[in-house]
């Protein structure tokens, strides 16, 4: 009884019945776990992949508009330093160095605050996003496995076959 | 990818639990690993049970969408015990569907007969097959299922215990009477043909 060589001990037997009888079941095991045609594998990865899909494009949206967020921000603070440095420059042609600067610094500074809350308007969409892909999860699910009754026991908890009483 | 009649790769509980772990991240590989080790199990489980191969594929990949689910989002807290919680889901989902088809249609149906006897067609097993399958058909769902997670699930002793929640000793004497019982089932179908192919 070689097949399960994981606990090969326990199907030991003597009696040649038994043995047979074992291997006949074995054989029908096999038959059936060799019925599936060649593409089985690659139908059961696509099923996978389209219940884990509403994860993964939620992921995608929340990084996007990160991006987004975080490229606009970037660009204002370029532009804005850049146009801020010529017109300290032009300032500091004509000898007027000291208000200049100080005018640079607080525009900077009035950047910087926008940029704090533009970070905090990021968190808020990816806070909003994860609501989103979860509440399309939960409906994916449900769409998919509300015909099953085990369903609700396995992500309830709740023993519906009792299997424990087998 | 498991071919049909490999042994169970039974790897060692950390591989399994890496490969759990990888899937949750959504790691194609390691799903593309999981289905090629446990997707034909499961779909034998369904299959010897409800004798059709369109609907056993039906419930592996719903037994599968319940696995992602879980792993993928946290929910996965069965960690050193990936087979036996993966075999739970398939049986009670099995067990449902079995019984539900029970509750649609009964044995003299046209359409329940036309479906045995498409599945009779299908079938290319042996005849010592078809009466074994048949025996299996008349055991109560305890003794059938045990004999279906050993011999189609090729699941050890130890995992069915852990499944049922049971020692692997009771496991071991409830599968030898199972065993017993099947025997029984088939010497008396034996005996009934011979006395049809005696008088006839």
């Amino acid at each position: 009884m070689g097949r399960h060589n994981h606990d090969t001990e326990y199907n030991e037997t003597h009696d040649p019945h038994e043995e047979a009888l074992i291997r006949t079941l074995d054989a029908v095991g096999r038959e059936d776990r060799g019925a599936p045609d060649e593409g089985f594998e690659a139908r059961l990865l696509d099923h996978v992949a389209e219940t884990i899909a509403p994860r993964a494009r939620a992921i995608g949206r929340q990084r996007s508009w990160v991006f987004v967020l975080q490229g606009a921000a970037a660009a204002v603070l370029v532009l804005g330093a850049g146009a801020l440095m010529l017109l300290s420059l032009s300032g500091g042609g004509a000898g007027t160095a000291g208000p200049g600067v100080t005018d640079v610094e607080s525009r900077i500074a009035s950047l910087e605050d926008d940029l704090d809350a533009l970070d905090g308007l990021a968190s808020i969409s990816e806070a909003l996003e994860s609501n989103i892909a979860e509440v399309g999860m939960l409906t994916d699910i449900m769409d998919a496995e509300l015909s099953m009754p085990s369903v609700y026991a396995e992500l309830g908890g709740v023993d519906s076959g009792g299997e424990g009483s087998l | 990818m498991l071919s049909s009649d490999a042994a169970p790769q039974n790897a060692q509980d950390g591989s399994i639990e890496d490969l759990v772990s990888r899937a949750g991240r959504g790691d194609e590989d390691a799903w593309r690993d999981i289905l090629g080790l446990y997707g034909r199990r499961v779909f034998a489980l369904a299959r010897s049970r409800v004798r059709d191969d369109d609907l056993a594929e039906e419930i592996t990949q719903s037994v599968f969408a319940t696995v992602a689910t879980k792993v993928c989002r946290d929910g996965y807290l069965e960690q050193g015990r990936f087979e036996s919680w993966l075999f739970r889901i398939a049986a009670n989902r099995v067990r449902d569907e079995f019984r539900r088809r029970k509750r649609h249609a009964s044995p003299t149906d046209p359409a329940y007969l036309q479906d045995a006897r498409t599945q009779e067609a299908a079938s290319d097993g042996s005849a010592s097959h078809e009466a074994l399958r048949g025996a299996l058909a008349m055991l109560n769902e305890q003794d059938r299922e045990i004999l279906e997670l050993r011999h189609h699930g090729q699941m050890s002793f130890k995992q069915i215990g852990e499944l049922l929640g049971q020692p692997v000793g009771t496991v071991l004497a409830r599968h030898h009477r199972a065993l017993k019982k099947l025997r029984t089932r088939l010497e008396a179908s034996d005996d009934k043909d011979g006395a049809q192919h005696g008088s006839a």
